[in-house]
């Protein structure tokens, strides 16, 4: 079931490593981003075939990691930090109201299958609290106005300017995605100039270990 | 001095427009420390310039960095650099803003530390969460590579370097030097025994540092202006600035790089405007949720490892975050709890059960329904996770278990029978664009 995109992106990753068992978490977010947002039992095992790894293994990873889902998802995942120092200002609230205008409780997916909604822990972000992560952005300074926004904008497809991420990746991570998609164009930057050496040595000499 | 007028190293450009870019990086003196080191310092060099320094870990273990690399075998290869990009203690932010805003700083640290420690192919260990760090990130990394900065013969130097973005994917243990190798071997995130250090046994078995994103992030300043300028701030035993992420009650929560021995007061009155609505502060950590709370008597503390652990707590990550004095320690403490038990690998027994019993009894102390004694229960079981666990992730989670009963025991009496209230509405001031 994998596309061919999505294998050859795995096998450019799989380049950056001395082994390929530490191309899995990788893989498997190429996995989920090619399967719609979450990791179908097929596309593990392709992946456990792609690796040359044990299928039970790729489970075991896929499982550890709370990023990766292994029921279908709803296309918009919205995760609202609810840690403590968010807590302090206010973010429980904001799950509340997010309760509200999607209709849904945690961990939840509306009818529509638009919205999933969850809480999250420390997202690093306490400073612009409450915050959420949505799909592959973080929304921060939330409202109970932009929460409204938040939701229908998004429903209706289109990107919230809260989000501090201009690029719409649809929630998967970016390390799914090619230079060329990513838009990473250097091809205007020169080379700089060589540094001209001073008389020692670039290579460290070896000297006794502490 | 207002805040933005106070030197600093790692947020001296960070606010410039477009620092992200290569080209204005560079124009704001950036490479200029790589270009140095590689031209005119030896990889033995840099390590004794930074051992001068006596740069310590921001990771929140302050270990001295210089030390670190120094316990590398020098004759084994392949060796490995590793940065943890995984921040995800809560209360702590620091990094973040770095990767987002500010990645050549890193990334020229990173290049310095690997030239330091003889590692010609190093891995950034990218917080799954942080895409759009990520993604700055590659394109940072992307455009080093067009300059030369990062390749074969970097420059000219006949030095090797090859750098590669690795993702996490949510799990707060990965954080844990030996769990991020696990990680990034491919295996679930769990901690490994130590002995062996990853100095000796790190990644695929070979010599490795494990360093965090600020502490690199500080190389450049080092190598480019010297140990000296580094010491000019800071104290003796820890030398230069510390960024100090403020977070909860107060006005302008938000990251504050301030040189280390600072006082607690002068960061959250000059620069985090203050407590929220004026009021009073029941408690505060000063290092993230691992660290001891502290009442509002150790304010003037300065923010320097020695004088936080004298004052009873850790620095830790220097995460200070602040709770006003309406707030309910208990709930603090089964919101805390509650982190702690989500994010336990489940690797040993004492954290893994430990804490979902800590649960347990802090859910009937929150719904009211709490038993005489719970308190020395609570206390009688984090003492026995704290120190037999595997990693010091158990003894994080018997922290705030243990500093709060220490201080507020009646709270815990109370909620016998009195249940949680339900939650005050915090009217919402925004952040300081931090
Ligand atoms: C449970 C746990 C979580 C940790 N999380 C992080 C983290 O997110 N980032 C980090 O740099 N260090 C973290 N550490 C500390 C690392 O193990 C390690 O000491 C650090 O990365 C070393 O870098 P430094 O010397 O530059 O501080 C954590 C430690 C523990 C026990
Ligand atoms: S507690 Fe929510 S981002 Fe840190």
């Amino acid at each position: 079931m994998l596309s061919d995109a999505a294998v050859q992106r795995i096998q450019e990753i799989v380049k950056e490593y001395p082994n390929t068992k530490s191309a899995l978490v990788p893989a498997l977010y190429v996995a989920q981003r090619d399967a719609g947002g979450w990791l179908p039992r097929e596309a593990m095992v392709e992946v456990a075939e792609e690796l040359d790894l044990p299928e039970s293994h790729v489970y075991s990873v896929a499982t550890f990691y709370s990023m990766f889902y292994l029921k279908p998802i709803g296309e918009n995942v919205i995760q609202v930090c609810t840690t403590s120092p968010c807590g302090l200002r206010g973010a429980n609230e904001i799950v509340d109201c997010f309760k509200k205008r999607l209709g849904v409780g945690l961990n939840e997916t509306t009818a529509d299958g638009k919205f999933t909604l969850m809480e999250v822990e420390c997202l690093a972000a306490c400073n612009v609290a409450p915050m959420a992560q949505i799909n592959e952005d973080y929304y921060v300074n939330i409202t109970e106005e932009r929460v409204d926004e938040i939701v229908t904008m998004l429903g209706r497809g289109e990107k919230p300017p809260y989000a501090e991420f201009a690029q719409n990746l649809k929630g998967a991570h970016p390390i799914a995605f090619t230079d060329a998609e990513l838009g990473i164009d250097v091809s205007g930057i020169k080379p700089a100039d060589p540094v001209v050496k001073k008389e020692k040595p670039a290579e460290a000499a070896p000297t006794e270990a502490k | 001095m207002a805040y933005e007028d106070e030197p600093k190293i790692i947020h001296q450009h960070i606010n410039v427009p477009d620092i992200k870019k290569i080209d204005v990086y560079e124009a704001h003196d950036g490479y200029q420390a790589w270009r140095k080191a590689l031209s005119e310092m030896s990889g033995d060099d840099v390590l004794n310039e930074v051992k001068a320094s006596g740069l310590a870990g921001r990771g929140g273990a302050w270990f001295p960095t210089g030390m670190k690399w120094s316990f590398m075998p020098k004759p084994v290869f392949p060796k490995y650099l590793v940065c943890n990009c995984d921040e995800s203690e809560p209360g702590t932010f620091s990094n973040r803003e770095i990767v987002i805003k500010h990645p050549h700083i890193l990334l020229e640290g990173f290049m310095l530390g690997c030239y330091a420690i003889g590692c010609n192919h190093g891995y950034i260990y990218v917080r799954g969460e942080f895409m759009q760090g990520y993604a700055t990130l590659r394109r940072a990394l992307a455009e080093a590579r067009a300059r030369g900065y990062v390749g074969k013969n970097v420059l000219g130097s006949g030095f090797d370097l090859e750098i590669t973005l690795h993702v996490g994917a949510g799990a707060y243990i990965c954080g844990e030097e030996t769990a991020l190798l696990s990680s990034l071997e491919g295996d679930r995130g769990q901690p490994r025994l130590k002995p062996p250090f990853p100095a000796v046994e790190g990644l695929y078995a070979k010599p490795t540092s494990v360093n965090n994103v600020e502490t690199l992030s500080n190389v450049p300043f080092i190598i480019g202006q010297g140990a000296a300028a580094f010491r000019q701030w800071g104290t003796e035993k820890a030398p230069g600035m510390k960024i100090v992420s403020v977070s909860g009650h107060v006005n302008k929560p938000g990251n504050y790089e301030v040189p280390v021995g600072t006082s607690i007061r002068k960061i959250l009155e000059e620069y985090a405007g203050g407590v929220l609505g004026g009021k009073g502060i029941k408690v505060f950590f000063p290092g993230g949720s691992s660290t001891p709370m502290l009442t509002p008597d150790k304010l003037d503390t300065p923010l320097d490892p020695q004088s936080i652990t004298a004052a009873g707590s850790i620095l830790g990550t220097a995460g200070l975050c602040i709770f006003d004095e309406d707030v309910d320690v208990v709930k603090v403490t089964h919101r805390l709890l509650r982190f702690y038990k989500h994010e336990s690998c489940g690797k040993c027994t004492p954290c893994r059960e430990g804490n979902d019993w800590l649960v347990a009894i802090l859910n009937r102390l929150a719904q009211g329904r709490g038993k005489d004694g719970d308190a020395d229960l609570l206390v009688d079981m984090a003492t026995n996770i704290a120190g037999r666990s595997f990693c010091l992730l158990g003894d994080a989670a018997a922290t705030p278990v243990l500093s709060s009963i220490k201080n507020f025991r009646e709270d815990y009496e109370k909620h016998i029978t009195n249940p949680i209230e339900e939650k005050v509405f915090i009217p919402l001031t925004s952040g300081n664009g931090h």
